[in-house]
């Protein structure tokens, strides 16, 4: 039998062969890791692993690098992650991605490793993906994987789907137009299989998670969350949805104070930490991406300190896009920041009375 | 560059401000910063010396900015930007720092707060100002052509002012003709002319000036670009009659089958499916109404495939049989035109409540009817040629019951104002049925008569003395329906007693709103408006004409419910604001107005979708936000939505906000 990823590279040099396209944008192992590699050759197709163990980048974010001054030029065809799926189409939203001649396959997914663990422990893919093949999820997998809402191709987002979990073979079926016209050429037969159950094991996981791992305690509680913060920023370089050219936070026009000012503060709050704008950095990024947070977890992975970030701007994002009424990524609603209603914001009051 | 010299200048205010802030221990305090060259305090600092003084101190201290602290920037921030650039600092180098209506007032109870107050109000202004930059204003072309949206007396005055002085106007006017609520009008307070008489002259006068274009059955379609430079599309409703052809000879109407209710005369008469508005309707030209002549909804079903018309049927063409001059073609004319203009006066008037909105006012009975539809009875032109007659059985009153503020003062059933105007048309309907019927019985329901007008008190007093009408002061809880009467139940409030009147009819002084439709207009020239459909100005005594949007105007009743002196008045002044604007070759703009750093612009388009004046667009090739500088108005909602803030507001930029808050934010 042959293994997924041998499988969807067969699909690829196929696809080459029929002419349906002329580039691939898909994970290929590294020393250590795995990166993003694009590949415009039949003949390179072998030196990629488009489901990879780890997720080290945000693939979306790799394709904004390639099309976000001019559309792709060829025919590019992208192996994605769900999450990263979706990030691609709220990019889209976004401006920064421009989805002219790209299709994007996407799979059930295994989940990935955390990008450190791996480099101490080479579980290969195929561990992963034989546990989801049986409806479970290996424990070794980062925590926003764990606690993935959408572990599965959604129809509209991306073209095409990869159906791995509760199947001996995996079945390819379309999400969009472009996709069942491109299967069809492949003279590829459209499947199906049951993941709704294993959804739902992610879905009360989710649940739990969001309960249980909330920060509380106000602001104390939160400078406590953040105490070991290096202020490195890593996170937001992480970020797919932190698109800025230059982040608000290292405009050193806002950030630069003269001395006067540090000893003001210090007398009126009987002392200040230093340096003065990490805590603020995590607020300010929160309202900036919160609505748009599509749940990968790579500022957790970024973090140097360990900071279970994705408890801090997954559980707040997951509140805001309630506020909302808005899920990134999922579909064409437009984002809260780009969207003006008259009628907005009543529950408000509500989402945060139980708490302090 | 930080400045490092800056004159600070705290008025007095007389006492408002010196009467509460220790206007001396202020300047002393801001005097020990060491980017302050001066501060110093005056009584008044928008008087003449007081301008003198910033003018005489910016030359001989060599400042490099000016911070004046006094009342609101929406007063003097002009004023005293002026006299700094007398002295030679550029204007945009001056900011206010507003220490009578943030501190002095508010405070007035504690005035060392409040001077402490006031000392962090300036720190932070100059914190604010220290990085503004010098600005020049910026010129904008101006198309020399104005638009009236509206042919009421007052969208008529303002068409004819602007043409009389040379600008060609377009007038749009969406009823069939021009003359709005005026023309429907039986005579007018308090000097009972016929308004037909008096406007018709005016009318005529917009239909043959050369310098105005008149679009009637028209409405504007969408409003594009700024002042100075408006595109405006206006659709021109299907007449299904060729208007260039078309005498008005009016054969039509007698030979069409359909009756339908007039819309000019309320409800009160019948018109044709071909129809023309009024007698003496300007244009005088015939138009099918497509929704009732039977042909058109013919046409309309088989086009559809709702019927199949058999072959060689005969569908109605009467009208075009008799039409001489062959104009009526049958053919959806409806039509799509451009017009650029630097100005746009909005004209657009008021409509009444209808009756039927106050079934326990007896609303839902046919004899009781709304004033305006009351003015059609009375008028001498109108259906029952001015002898007023029950609409249910054509009997003359005996007697007639008016009630006033129906709607009016009342938050729970209507609008919380006063309508303004009810009161003397109310007693001026009083009198022509008096006029009209010497011994018919008029009783009239007030809950105050407000008689403020020129003429209009004694006008009243006519009313109650020479012509024997019954005035109750009292308000009117129900009327009902008692045999072939309507009995109108009350109290009087001077006697206390309750009163019960049967009358033949009930007039009904709804309240007044906003025309219909006015605020999807207002939307598309996007100005502001309230819940009851009234334009808002920019400020309610001093610029009553201005909107936020320049170059736009509003005049007569849009604004609030006005008499017809009042809504001339305001036609004119719009006019007169238009011509002003309109004389100018070149507009010079603030250029307080929204940049964009391409450096770090990563053209994600938040701000594009936040700007309400439509003036962001994303730059396809270097894919970077771009702003048209004509169109922007400088309100920051990009820069608020910006997440690195690579588009900002000249002199509003991050750093300069940020600093002012911080000091405004320190334990006070």
């Amino acid at each position: 039998m042959v293994s997924e990823n041998e499988l969807l590279k067969k699909f690829l040099k196929d696809a080459f062969e029929k002419g349906l396209i002329e580039a691939v944008m898909a994970p290929a192992a590294t020393e250590d890791s795995y990166t993003y590699a694009l590949v415009t050759k039949k003949e390179d197709v072998d030196k990629l692993t488009p489901i990879a163990p780890v997720m080290q980048w945000n693939g979306a974010d790799m394709l904004r690098r390639i099309t976000k001054l001019k559309k792709s030029e060829r025919k590019l065809f992208a192996i994605l992650r769900p999450c990263e799926a979706r990030t691609f189409k709220e990019l889209v939203k976004f401006n920064q991605i421009n989805p002219e001649n790209i299709i994007v396959l996407t799979y059930d997914c295994p989940g990935t490793i955390h990008a450190r663990n791996y480099k101490h422990d080479k579980v290969p893919a195929e561990e992963l993906i034989a546990e989801i093949k049986k409806g479970g999820k290996n424990e070794k997998i980062r925590e926003s994987c764990k606690v993935c809402e959408y572990p599965v191709p959604i129809p509209g987002v991306g073209d095409i789907g990869m159906g791995i979990v509760n199947t001996t073979e995996p079945v390819f079926f379309s999400l969009s137009d472009t996709g069942k016209e491109f299967l069809s050429a492949m003279q590829i037969q459209e499947g199906s299989r049951d993941a709704d159950s294993w959804v739902k094991m992610h879905r009360e996981r989710r649940e739990k998670w969001l309960e249980e791992e909330r920060i509380t305690g106000g602001r104390k509680g939160i400078e406590e969350f953040l105490s070991s913060c290096l202020n490195c920023h890593n996170c937001k370089d992480m970020c797919p949805i932190c698109f800025c050219k230059e982040c608000f936070f290292e405009d050193h026009t806002v950030f630069d104070y003269e001395s006067p000012k540090y000893f003001n503060w210090a007398d009126d709050k009987d002392g200040i930490r230093l340096p003065t704008d990490k805590t603020l950095f995590h607020i300010g990024r929160l309202i900036h991406m919160g609505t748009s947070c599509i749940g990968c977890g790579l500022c957790q992975q970024a973090c140097p300190m360990d900071i279970p970030l994705y408890r801090l701007f997954g559980i707040v994002g997951n509140d805001l896009q309630k506020v909302f009424d808005y899920k990134p990524g999922v579909n064409d609603d437009i984002p809260p920041v780009m969207d003006f209603r008259e009628d907005e914001l009543h529950e408000f009051e509500g989402l945060f009375g139980g708490e302090e | 560059m930080a400045m490092k010299r800056i004159g600070v200048f705290i008025c007095h205010c007389g006492r408002n401000i010196a009467g509460t802030v220790d206007v001396k221990k202020v300047a002393e305090e801001i005097g020990k910063r060491e980017d302050v060259a001066l501060a110093t305090t005056y009584i008044f600092m928008c008087s003449e010396p007081g301008q003198k003084l910033i003018e005489e101190s910016v030359k001989k201290y060599n400042l490099d900015g000016v911070v004046v602290a006094n009342c609101s920037p929406t007063l003097h921030e002009k004023t005293m930007r002026n006299a700094a650039a007398r002295g030679g600092l550029n204007p945009y180098r001056v900011e206010i720092a507003n220490i009578r209506e943030w501190a002095a007032w508010p405070h007035e109870d504690n005035p060392e707060a409040a001077t402490r107050k006031a000392i962090r109000i300036i720190n932070a202004t100059i914190e604010k100002l220290k990085a503004n930059a010098s600005l020049e204003p910026i010129e904008v072309p101006v198309v020399r052509r104005a638009l009236v949206i509206g042919g009421g007396v007052a969208g008529i005055q303002a068409a004819l002012d602007l043409a009389d002085a040379g600008i060609e106007t377009i007038l749009v006017e969406r009823e069939p003709s021009i003359g709005g609520n005026m023309f429907r009008l039986s005579e007018t307070f308090p000097t009972l002319d016929c308004p037909q008489c008096i406007l018709t002259p005016k009318m005529n006068d917009v239909a043959q000036h050369p310098n105005i274009k008149l679009y009637t059955y028209s409405e504007v379609e969408s409003v594009e670009g700024f002042m100075g430079n408006f595109k405006v599309k206006i659709r021109k409703k299907a007449t299904y009659v060729d208007w260039d052809k078309c005498t008005g000879c009016g054969e039509c109407l007698r030979v069409c089958p359909i009756n339908v209710d007039s819309e000019f005369d309320l409800r009160m008469a019948k018109r044709k499916a071909i129809y023309i508005a009024n007698e003496q309707a300007v244009p005088l030209k015939a138009l099918i109404d497509e929704n009732t002549c039977i042909r058109l909804q013919f046409e309309k079903k088989v086009k559809e495939g709702k019927i199949k018309p058999k072959k060689n049927v005969k569908i109605c063409s009467k009208c075009a049989d008799v039409c001489e001059p062959n104009a009526i073609h049958f053919q959806n004319n409806e039509e799509i035109v451009e017009e650029e203009v630097g100005s746009i006066i909005v004209a657009t008037g008021f409509e009444v409540m209808p009756a039927e909105a106050f079934p326990e006012l007896g609303g839902k009975y046919p004899d009781v009817l709304n004033s305006l539809q009351f003015e059609r009875l009375l008028a001498p032109s109108g259906p029952t040629a001015g002898i007023p007659r029950r609409p249910s059985d054509g009997k003359v009153p005996e007697s007639i019951a008016f009630v006033h503020c129906v709607g009016s003062r009342d938050p729970q059933s209507g609008v919380p104002y006063c309508s303004r105007i009810c009161c003397m048309y109310t007693i001026k309907q009083a009198m022509l049925v008096k006029h009209a019927l010497p011994s018919t019985a008029v009783y009239d329901f007030y809950i105050d008569i407000r008689s403020n007008g020129k003429g209009y008190e004694e006008f009243y007093h006519r009313a109650k003395e020479e012509y024997g009408v019954n005035f109750i002061r009292g308000k009117v809880s129900k009327i009902y329906k008692v045999g072939d009467k309507y009995r109108v139940q009350g109290v009087d409030t001077l006697t206390g007693r309750i009163v019960e009147v049967d009358v033949d009819m009930v007039i009904l002084a709804t309240a007044a709103k906003g025309s219909e439709g006015v605020k999807d207009l207002a939307k598309k020239l996007r100005i502001p408006y309230d819940e009851w459909g009234w334009l808002k100005e920019t400020h309610l005594k001093l610029k009553p004409l201005e909107t936020p949007v320049g170059g736009v105007f509003i005049a007569g009743a849009a604004q609030f419910v006005k008499d017809i002196t009042d809504s001339v008045s305001q036609g004119s002044g719009a006019a007169a604001k238009a011509m002003a604007l309109l004389s100018k070759p070149q507009l010079e703009k603030e250029p307080l107005l929204a940049k964009v750093d391409p450096e770090i612009c990563a053209g994600c388009g938040r701000c594009k979708d936040q700007c309400a004046y439509g003036a962001i667009s994303i730059d396809p090739v270097r894919h970077v936000a771009v702003v048209n500088e004509a169109l922007c108005e400088g309100c920051g909602a990009c820069s608020a939505n910006c997440p690195t803030t690579a588009i900002q507001v000249v002199n509003f930029k991050k750093g300069q906000i940020i600093r002012a808050v911080d000091v405004l934010a320190e334990v006070f």
